[in-house]
C-alpha cells in the first residue's frame, strides 16, 4: 500500500522508531513533534492516516482530532496514549478516532493496526490482503490459495493477517501474544498455545501447497517471509 | 461504655464516698457535742447539789429532782479526789452505777449515758455523789443520721444523673453533629468538610482543627493522586522508547542469534514492567476509590462472557468446566471492574490448574465460588492477597489477587481463599451487596 502517514509524537526517539518501522513496510511517513507542527502539516499535505499522541507539549491530541474532524479531512486516526484509562479511550474514540493503542506498544502491533485501518477506510473492507499466492479477506474471514478456500480458525486467520502485515519482520512471542489475546497475553506466553496455533496454521498452509513462509527463530519468536 | 454512663458512674462513686465519710463525721461530731453539753449540764447540776446541801437541804429530797438519777453513797471520810466523768454503757450498769469501779465502764466505746462522780460533805456526813444523765436515745440518733445521709445520697445521685443527661443531651449535641459531618466526609469525592458552628469554644476549636486537617488531607490526597498518575504515565513513555528500540534492533539482519535472544529477553522484561505499571495504576485508582459508576451486572451472563475469552486456554489445558449459576443474581459494580475481577479469577483457575483438571464455578444469592484443581500451595496462603506476593509461578506479577481483593473491598464484598481436597477455592461472599 502506498500510504501517507503523519506521526504526531513529541518523544523524538519513539517517533523515529515508528517512522522507520512503518517506512520499512512501504509507507510514506512524516513526523510532527508538536500540535502546531501537526496542524501545519495537515494543511499542507493529505494524509491517509494520522497517528496521534494525546499528550503533546503545546496541546492535546484530542483537540487535534477535533480539529481534523472539523476540517473533514477523512484521514484515519489512531491514538497512542500513555494513559490507558477508560475515560481517555472513550473520549478519544467518541471524538472520532478509529483506534486506540496504549503505550508501550509493539511496533508490529501499530503497523498491523494502521494496515487494518487503511484496508477498512480506503477499500471499504473489500480489499484483500495478499502475500504471493495467499489471499486473505479480513472482512469475511476468508483465506484462499488460488481458487481454493482454506478452512482456518478465527485465531489462525488473525495470526495470518498479523504475519502478512508484518512480513519479513521478526516477531517476538510477546508481540504475537498481545496481538491475539490482548489482556490475556500473559496466559498465552506462559502456555504453548502460540506454538500450537502457529504449528496448525503452518501445517494447513503447507498441506495446501503454500511455501513454508513461517520461520521459527529459537528463543526469539517467528518470522513470516521468504 | 458511653461517656454519659462513665460520667454518671464516676460521679456516683465519688459522691457515695463523700457521703459515707460525711455521714460518719457528722455522727461522731454530733455525739461529741452532745457529750460535751451533757458534761456541762452535769457540772451545773453538781453545783446545784453542792449549794443545796450547803443550804441544808436533805439528801432524800434531792434524789428525785436532780438529773435522771442521783446516787448518794456515804463514805467514811473524804478522799480528796477530784470529780470525774464516767460514761455508762448498759442498762444494768446504768442501774447499778455508783457501785462499780470506773475502769469497767471505760472499756465500752459506745455510751448511752454520762455521769459525774464527786465527793461532797454535809454537816454530818460525807458522800460520794453520782449524777447520771442519759442522752437522748443514741440509737435513734444513729438512725436519724443514717436516714438523712441515705436520703441526701439518693437525691444527690438522682440529681447527678439528671444533670449529666442534660449535659450529655444539650452540651454534647454539637459534638455529635461534628462527628456526623466527619463520617460523611470522603477525601476522594473532593468535597469540603463543613462543620456546624457552635457556641462552645472547645467545639469550635475542634471543628476548626478538623477543618484545617481535612483541607490538608484533601490537598495531600490530590497531590499524591496526581503524582502517582503522572509518575505511572511518565514511565510509560520511556518504556515505549525502549520497547520500540529493541524491536527495531531485532530486525537487524546482522544480529547474531545470541544477541537476538538477549534482546528478546530484555523486551520481555520491558513488557512485564509495563504490565506491572498498568496493574499499579489500576490499584492506585481502586485505592483512591476513583472508580465509580456502578450498574447492575448479571453474574451469570458475565461469567459466560468472560469464560469465552479463555476458551482456547481451557481447551489447550483440557480443563473441564462446570458452571452452576443462579441466573437472577446481580451485582452492583462498575462493569469494567467486574470484568477485571472475573478475568483474574478465571485466569488464576486456568493458570494454576493441571492439564486435564477441573474448574467449578458456583453462584448463589449468598456467594460466588470458583474452585479448581491444582497443586497444593507450598507457601503461606494468608498472604495470597498481598501485593507482589508470588507463588512459584515465574510469570506471575503478584498483582492479580491484590487487584481482585481490592475490587472486592471497594464493592463491600468479602473474598477468601482455601485449599481443600486438591482444590483451590476462592469464595466471594455476597450478602453485603445485592
Amino acid at each position: 500500500m502506498n500510504l501517507n502517514i503523519l506521526v504526531v509524537e513529541d518523544e523524538r526517539h519513539l517517533s523515529e522508531s515508528i517512522l522507520q518501522y512503518l517506512a520499512q513496510g512501504g509507507m510514506k511517513c512524516r513526523p510532527a513533534f508538536t500540535y502546531t507542527e501537526a496542524v501545519s502539516q495537515i494543511s499542507a499535505n493529505v494524509y491517509d492516516c494520522i497517528v496521534i499522541d494525546i499528550g503533546l507539549p503545546d496541546g492535546s491530541g484530542i483537540d487535534l482530532i477535533k480539529y481534523i474532524k472539523r476540517k473533514k479531512l477523512g484521514s484515519g486516526l489512531i491514538i497512542i496514549s500513555a494513559k490507558n484509562s477508560l475515560e481517555d479511550k472513550l473520549e478519544g474514540l467518541n471524538t472520532g478516532a478509529d483506534d486506540f493503542l496504549t503505550k508501550p506498544f509493539h511496533l508490529s502491533e501499530l503497523n498491523a493496526r494502521v494496515n487494518a485501518l487503511m484496508r477498512r477506510k480506503k477499500f471499504d473492507g473489500k480489499n484483500t490482503l495478499e502475500y504471493n499466492e495467499i489471499k486473505v479477506n479480513p472482512e469475511d474471514k476468508n483465506v484462499r490459495i488460488g481458487e481454493k478456500k482454506l478452512n482456518l480458525t478465527t485465531k489462525e486467520i488473525e495470526l495470518l493477517i498479523y504475519f502478512i502485515s508484518n512480513a519479513d519482520k521478526i516477531l517476538t512471542k510477546d508481540a504475537i501474544a498481545y496481538n491475539l489475546w490482548k489482556n490475556n497475553a500473559d496466559l498465552a506466553i506462559s502456555s504453548d498455545i502460540i506454538y500450537t496455533h502457529i504449528k496448525n496454521l503452518r501445517k494447513k498452509l503447507i498441506e495446501n501447497g503454500v511455501k513454508d513462509y513461517i520461520q521459527a527463530i529459537y528463543g526469539i519468536g517467528y518470522k513470516f517471509g521468504e | 461504655m458511653k461517656l454519659l454512663y462513665k460520667n454518671i458512674l464516676t460521679n456516683t462513686v465519688a459522691s457515695l464516698i463523700i457521703i459515707f465519710l460525711g455521714g460518719l463525721t457528722t455522727y461522731y461530731f454530733t455525739l461529741s457535742k452532745i457529750e460535751q453539753e451533757s458534761r456541762e449540764h452535769l457540772l451545773s447540776e453538781k453545783k446545784i447539789v453542792e449549794e443545796k446541801l450547803k443550804e441544808g437541804v436533805a439528801v432524800s429530797s434531792l434524789i428525785n429532782n436532780i438529773g435522771d438519777k442521783i446516787i448518794f453513797k456515804e463514805i467514811s471520810s473524804l478522799t480528796g479526789r477530784e470529780f470525774f466523768f464516767k460514761t455508762i454503757e448498759q442498762k444494768e450498769e446504768y442501774e447499778a452505777s455508783g457501785e462499780k469501779e470506773e475502769e469497767e465502764a471505760e472499756e465500752k466505746s459506745i455510751f448511752s449515758a454520762q455521769s459525774i462522780v464527786f465527793e461532797t460533805a454535809t454537816a454530818d456526813k460525807d458522800y460520794r455523789v453520782t449524777i447520771i444523765k442519759s442522752f437522748d436515745n443514741d440509737e435513734e440518733l444513729g438512725k436519724n443520721i443514717l436516714f438523712a445521709v441515705t436520703l441526701s445520697a439518693i437525691l444527690m445521685i438522682i440529681t447527678i444523673a439528671i444533670v449529666n443527661i442534660f449535659i450529655y443531651k444539650k452540651l454534647w449535641k454539637p459534638f455529635y453533629a461534628i462527628l456526623d459531618e466527619l463520617r460523611k466526609f470522603t477525601v476522594s469525592k473532593n468535597d469540603t468538610l463543613k462543620l456546624p458552628e457552635t457556641d462552645t469554644k472547645e467545639f469550635n476549636y475542634l471543628a476548626g482543627s478538623l477543618t484545617t486537617m481535612a483541607e490538608k488531607i484533601t490537598y495531600d490526597f490530590l497531590a499524591l493522586k496526581e503524582f502517582t498518575e503522572n509518575a505511572s504515565h511518565e514511565i510509560q513513555t520511556p518504556l515505549s522508547v525502549i520497547s520500540s528500540k529493541i524491536e527495531m534492533c531485532l530486525q537487524d539482519t546482522q544480529l547474531t542469534s545470541q544477541q537476538a535472544r538477549l534482546l528478546t529477553e530484555a523486551s520481555h522484561a520491558v513488557n512485564t514492567l509495563a504490565n506491572l505499571n498498568k496493574g499499579l495504576i489500576t490499584l492506585t485508582k481502586l485505592d483512591n476509590n476513583q472508580v465509580e459508576y456502578p450498574v447492575d451486572v448479571n453474574i451469570d451472563k458475565l461469567i459466560s462472557d468472560r469464560l469465552l475469552l479463555f476458551e482456547e486456554f481451557i481447551q489447550e489445558k483440557n480443563i473441564s468446566v462446570e458452571v452452576k449459576t443462579d441466573k437472577t443474581v446481580n451485582l452492583k459494580i462498575n462493569p469494567l471492574l467486574a470484568n477485571i475481577l472475573f478475568d483474574n479469577l478465571i485466569k488464576n483457575a486456568v493458570k494454576h490448574n493441571f492439564k486435564g483438571g477441573e474448574m467449578l464455578i458456583e453462584v448463589t444469592k449468598d456467594f460466588i465460588k470458583i474452585a479448581n484443581t491444582g497443586a497444593e500451595p507450598t507457601v503461606n496462603t494468608d498472604k495470597f492477597f498481598e501485593r507482589f506476593y508470588k507463588t512459584n509461578s515465574e510469570d506471575s506479577l503478584g498483582l492479580g489477587l491484590a487487584i481482585t481483593k481490592k475490587i472486592c473491598d471497594t464493592n463491600a464484598l468479602k473474598i477468601s481463599y482455601d485449599y481443600k481436597e486438591g482444590y483451590h477455592l476462592l469464595t466471594i461472599t455476597l450478602r453485603l451487596n445485592y
